[in-house]
């Protein structure tokens, strides 16, 4: 097979969420000589871009978004170690995670799942998280957005304080809040000083292109 | 105590106990006024000071909360839940409790699609916190019973499947090995019986609570092949001794309305993300409708004002629902809602639910 016959096969392998399938061919583009970033770009990224749209038209739910993106990952921590050197380039680049004292991270998951797929750089900080480590995550990091997710009520206050954590330290206009999950609504966005509210994984990743200007 | 509300509205006072009152309603006899329950539980101990993780511990907790909840604001309904993850954690899943916050799935039990193999059957008088919930309800049937209808929530089989492997690894055992979770289901619903036989034993009613069959997560054909199915066992089980049963769905839920048509449930709760008008067309000629001031925005939020505005428009969009309404909020309302706003939930049933109904009232705006 040639490159760009090999892209599309770990392509529609992400797809088909076959994950060993996504394993052996990015093998051969490893003993192939072709660049490992290359692949992840045009072979796995662009299979998970396809299972975002999928899930946008309800082609696909939860259970096939998991488990493509399972397939993805299996083929990144083959290819990752062959990368030589990270591109120049800066994208987009946000902090996520589910506030301090909840640990329902599906939703958040999906939004990195999303995101990554749309290009952005997202460093996860997971479930649990204490509320200083997204700003001090942002802060080390250079990011541009600040992502909070929870599904709890006892726990979105988490998300205020973070806001206020931001303008207490006069860096409040340096990155977008973006917040979301089962009791977030653009009231409690507006009442607490987010920038943006968004209800699912899709509208996450339009609302930060929107807010980004980037296409 | 709330005075008085805005416009001189009165109050007109109860003149039926609960029971009197839900009973001859679903007799479709007449009543003073609508029903109208308040979704309680475990996010209300702080309000008597309790630590939430000594209230899932102790029956008498249990019971205290309930009998001060009825005491202060009169329910048409009492009655203690297993929570989402009481079922999982007797199948040995680690639950992670906390003072302040309600508990949550810490590791599940079965850790690979490989350990459903050994997925485990509880025995309800020793396993996890179910002779707790079990006591505790017996407790509040003696305490509450005579006036008040008391239920216990049961959590669906779909719903326990995700507290017993992690919502993330079922979903992808769906896709790669069906087989292995439809082995899981069966043994939940077996679970799930067992429980549901102590209920009917004690002539409790019974409600599933089944938020991760919700079409926020899975579509209306993974419902079919791994939900459904076997809540139906679970129903059947239920109906085959001449008792009902009821089913709250959180999320979204409209694409799998009409596969719950005919499940024989009587009853069904929605999420306020969903339309009461809508669930009155498709579902209100086989079950009782409840639902759905929204729980965060407008009872934890919101002012008593709000609610009266957000219940009125509920009761005008469902209160001719075929097979009944019940006014209630869309889910559980959350720890910290100010106590006005339960108040002014059930006074909403009581000024715009009077019958016979006032039509204009219940048009007018604000």
């Amino acid at each position: 097979m040639d490159e760009e016959q090999l892209f599309k096969e770990i392509s529609d392998n992400v797809v088909d969420m076959d994950d060993e399938a996504v394993e052996d061919l990015c093998e051969q583009t490893l003993e192939a000589g072709i660049d490992p970033s290359e692949t992840i770009q045009m072979g796995l990224i662009d299979g998970m871009n396809r299972v975002s749209e999928l899930f946008e038209t309800e082609e696909y739910f939860l259970p096939e978004v998991m488990t493509a993106s399972f397939a993805m990952n299996a083929g990144i921590d083959i290819l990752k170690p062959h990368i030589k050197q990270e591109s120049s380039e800066t994208p987009v680049s946000l902090v996520i995670g589910v506030v301090e004292g909840d640990t329902h991270d599906i939703g958040k998951n999906l939004v990195k799942i999303m995101c990554e797929a749309a290009g952005f750089k997202v460093y996860d900080l997971g479930k649990d998280v204490p509320l200083d480590s997204f700003i001090e995550t942002a802060e080390e990091n250079n990011c541009d957005l600040i992502c909070m997710s929870t599904l709890m009520t006892t726990t979105m206050e988490g998300m205020r304080t973070v806001v206020n954590k931001l303008k207490d330290r006069g860096i409040r206009d340096k990155y977008k809040v973006m917040i979301g999950g089962g009791p977030i609504s653009q009231k409690f966005a507006d009442l607490i000083g987010a920038d943006a509210y968004t209800p699912n994984a899709h509208a996450a990743v339009l609302k930060i292109k929107e807010m980004m200007g980037a296409n | 105590m709330i005075e008085k509300y805005l416009h001189g509205l009165e109050v007109p006072k109860d003149e039926l106990t609960a029971i009197e009152r839900t009973t001859l309603y679903a007799q479709g006899k007449d009543v003073d006024r609508i029903p109208a329950s308040l979704d309680t539980g475990e996010t209300m101990a702080p309000l008597m000071g309790m630590s939430i993780a000594e209230y899932y511990h102790s029956s008498e907790m249990m019971c205290d909360l309930e009998v001060y909840l009825q005491e202060n604001f009169h329910s048409d309904g009492a009655g203690l839940s297993t929570t989402l993850r009481g079922m999982a954690e007797a199948m040995g899943s680690e639950i992670a409790y906390f003072d302040d916050n309600i508990s949550q799935l810490k590791t599940p039990a079965i850790k690979s699609l490989k350990e459903i193999d050994s997925a485990k059957l509880v025995d309800v008088d020793k396993d996890g916190r179910l002779p707790i919930i079990l006591k505790g309800l017996a407790m509040v049937k003696e305490k509450l019973g005579k006036t008040v209808p008391i239920s216990a929530s049961v959590t669906g089989p779909f719903t326990i499947a995700a507290m017993v492997m992690g919502t993330e690894k079922l979903m992808i055992g769906m896709i790669k090995a069906p087989e292995k979770i439809h082995q899981l289901m069966d043994v939940i619903v077996e679970n799930n019986n067992r429980y549901i036989q102590r209920l009917i034993d004690m002539e409790i009613g019974i409600g599933f609570c089944d938020p991760v069959s919700s079409t926020s997560l899975i579509n209306e054909k993974q419902y079919k092949e791994f939900s459904l199915p076997y809540l139906q066992k679970n129903v059947d089980f239920i109906k085959s001794q001449g008792a009902g049963c009821g089913l709250h769905i959180c999320g979204t839920s409209r694409k799998i309305w009409e596969d719950l048509r005919d499940t024989g449930i009587s009853g069904f709760s929605l999420d306020n993300c969903e339309s009461l008008l809508e669930a009155k067309e498709v579902l209100g000629d086989k079950m009782t409708i409840m639902g759905n001031v929204p729980p965060v925005d407008v009872m934890r939020y919101g002012t008593p004002q709000d609610v009266l505005r957000s219940a009125k428009a509920c009761i005008r969009d469902a209160w001719d629902s075929p097979c009944g309404f019940t006014l209630t909020s869309g889910c559980q309302m959350p720890t910290g809602t100010p106590t006005e706003n339960m108040t002014a939930l059930m006074d909403a049933a009581r000024i715009f639910g009077r019958y016979p109904l006032d039509i204009d009232l219940l048009n007018s705006e604000d």
